[in-house]
């Protein structure tokens, strides 16, 4: 990312001089409009570990890039939201970082016992056995939703381009009225959503119902064997 | 000379061909859920014909796309776009009809059940209709301007040859559930369909002849001697295997009935796709702005990579696609049973069908949705 598309690299870093070494920013607030920071809190040299692999690397900065482009690819505004692009990649790694915690914990909870009751193993009980229930349910949800941050940093931070250096997403756009994309996004948006909504409660439904006490069926394997109607 | 852009055109119609038959009877079934599935054992069983394998016919359709995507992305950008809103309600459709499949056996309620039977007939029946609109659309010519770009309207869409068109996709994928549901059932379900088909059959033969008749004399590409006699060949071919196997059905051969309209589809769309050539999206506004093969499609290099791809991954698709078919070849049931009714109409010839009533198979199994008593 620091050597083909260097404006996504300082936007999501917020870096808006060039330095050598780069700080790494924990934690930084910007002025509204996302034209310069307002209030940081750094760690020095850690940018330029991650960004060149030296601790003494330089790292470009949003303002000296967006002067270097403008001078390459004629006038205008080669920056992308620096809000956005910041924070959807500190939700992204942070989220990313949680789930991977949320599965050793889980992991470490397991390593002498079971959930349920059994003869060799020693039960989970109280705080322990609610934590890995609640990780079971975050497991599933958490990578979707650092899945989902991951992306809007990548398109967002990629912006004015479509393909970077080549083509801009303003010269990308097909020549649908803005009517027809608008009632596309509406519709799809509704149908999704009301999937959703049966979705979640045939899952609810099908979570309160429990486990069924017979056992699954296998393939059948001879000719005789009568096929199961699935749907 | 047959460049790779040739070739690449040649590959989509095939695509859509098979798209066409395998989604075909898919839609075909699905349109006559509420006709031929009386209650909801029979409608099950419908379901059920298809159920294993809807899905990786649907895929025809995206490997389609994608091939078009690809090989041709003036075509691609120029005919998604120009059919925007259509494509956004098959989509829709398709949506709808692939979650029923799965939802409808979700809940044990008659109105759930009815809504989703609703969604499957809605999104087998419009999808139908559009492909062959769509289709229409792209040899009678839609407004393209010099920049390719689409000018005119959803309305625009909707003239006499589309919708003719429309008509046969619709009555040729109809016959084509008709017929797979008469390979794929037993008993009663197995007798009315084969007799629905025969009537299904004469409406197919009657609109599909006129659409390739009015194809080959009007709608072939001026110029093009070879291709031309070609797509005439072909539509006289589609048009004598769907006749055929009209009166195979009549006959009550089964296998040899879906084949030979299978044939018929897949020579049909030979037609279209022949008659087309070499354009790949018509401009009515000026023939200056047409799209062709030469320049709709991407570079010989990009050709030449996908050809090394396609020729790697596509025997292998085939094969577990039919291992598929193969696998859950077994007729369905009707669970309550209804035997004591003649499989097939009575002017079945004493061969009768090439399968006969030894490999059915009976149900058991509860049905999905019923709750679990025991155990609470």
């Amino acid at each position: 990312m620091t050597l083909y598309q260097p404006m996504k690299m300082a936007a999501a870093e917020a870096l808006y001089h060039t330095a050598q070494p780069a700080s790494f920013s924990l934690f930084t607030i910007g002025s509204l409009n996302g034209s310069k920071e307002v209030f940081s809190v750094r760690l020095p040299r850690l940018l330029s570990f991650l960004a060149t692999g030296s601790f003494g690397g330089k790292v470009q900065g949003i303002d000296n890039i967006q002067a270097l482009y403008a001078q390459t690819y004629g006038p205008g505004s080669y920056t992308p939201i620096i809000p956005v692009t910041y924070w959807s990649f500190r939700l992204m790694i942070g989220i990313g970082m949680l789930s991977a915690l949320v599965a050793i914990v889980a992991l470490w909870l397991l390593r002498r016992s079971r959930l349920q009751g059994n003869p060799t193993g020693i039960s989970l009980t109280g705080w322990k056995r609610r934590a890995l229930l609640w990780s079971a349910l975050a497991l599933p949800l958490l990578p979707l939703i650092g899945i989902s941050f991951g992306w809007i940093f990548t398109e967002m931070g990629r912006q004015p381009w479509l393909v970077f250096g080549q083509m801009k997403t303003a010269a990308g756009v097909s020549a649908n009225s803005a009517g027809e994309v608008l009632a596309s996004m509406l519709i799809l948006t509704l149908l999704y959503g009301g999937l959703a909504v049966i979705e979640v409660g045939l899952l609810l439904k099908y979570a309160r119902k429990g486990l069924d006490d017979e056992p699954p069926p296998g393939a059948p394997s001879d000719e005789d064997k009568p096929l199961e109607l699935v749907y | 000379m047959l460049h790779l852009s040739d070739i690449w055109f040649i590959a989509i119609a095939v695509l859509w061909a098979g798209y066409f038959v395998l989604e075909g009877f898919d839609f075909g079934v699905g349109i006559l859920l509420p006709v031929l599935g009386r209650n909801n054992a029979e409608r099950r069983a419908m379901i059920n014909t298809i159920g294993p394998v809807w899905d990786g016919n649907e895929v025809w359709l995206l490997t389609a796309g994608g091939a078009t995507f690809a090989a041709f992305p003036g075509w691609y950008a120029a005919m998604f776009s120009a059919f925007y809103l259509p494509l956004l309600l098959v989509l829709v459709c398709l949506i709808f009809r692939g979650v029923a499949f799965e939802y409808r056996a979700k809940r044990d309620s008659d109105r759930w059940r009815a809504g989703w039977d609703a969604a499957i007939f809605g999104g087998s029946l419009l999808p139908a209709i559009l492909w062959g609109v769509a289709f229409g659309n792209v040899l009678h010519g839609i407004p393209l301007n010099a920049a390719h770009n689409y000018t005119g309207n959803f309305f625009s869409l909707l003239n006499p040859y589309s919708l003719l068109g429309g008509v046969t996709t619709l009555s040729l994928f109809t016959l084509n559930g008709a017929l797979f549901l008469a390979l794929k059932t037993t008993d009663d379900l197995r007798r009315r369909a084969n007799a629905l088909a025969w009537k299904i059959g004469l409406v197919a033969i009657v609109a599909g002849a006129a659409f390739l008749a009015w194809t080959g004399a009007s709608y072939r590409s001026p110029g093009h001697v070879a291709t031309g006699v070609a797509s005439v060949l072909f539509a006289v071919v589609a048009a004598g295997t769907l006749i055929g196997g009209v009166l195979a059905s009549r006959l009550g051969r089964e296998g040899w009935a879906f084949t030979a309209v299978a044939v018929a589809i897949v020579t049909a769309t030979g037609s279209l796709f022949t008659a087309l050539f070499p354009d790949v999206l018509r401009s009515s506004t000026s023939p200056a702005f047409t799209l062709t093969v030469g320049n709709a499609s991407s570079t010989a290099k990009t050709l030449a990579l996908m050809t090394v791809v396609a020729c790697i991954f596509l025997p292998f698709v085939l094969l577990y696609q039919g291992w598929t078919y193969w696998v859950f070849r077994k007729r369905v049931t009707v669970p309550g049973g209804t035997a004591g009714s003649p499989a097939v109409p009575p002017a079945v010839s004493p061969g009768g069908t090439g399968t006969g009533s030894s490999d059915s198979v009976s149900l058991i199994g509860p049905d999905p949705a019923e709750p679990e008593t025991a155990g609470r």
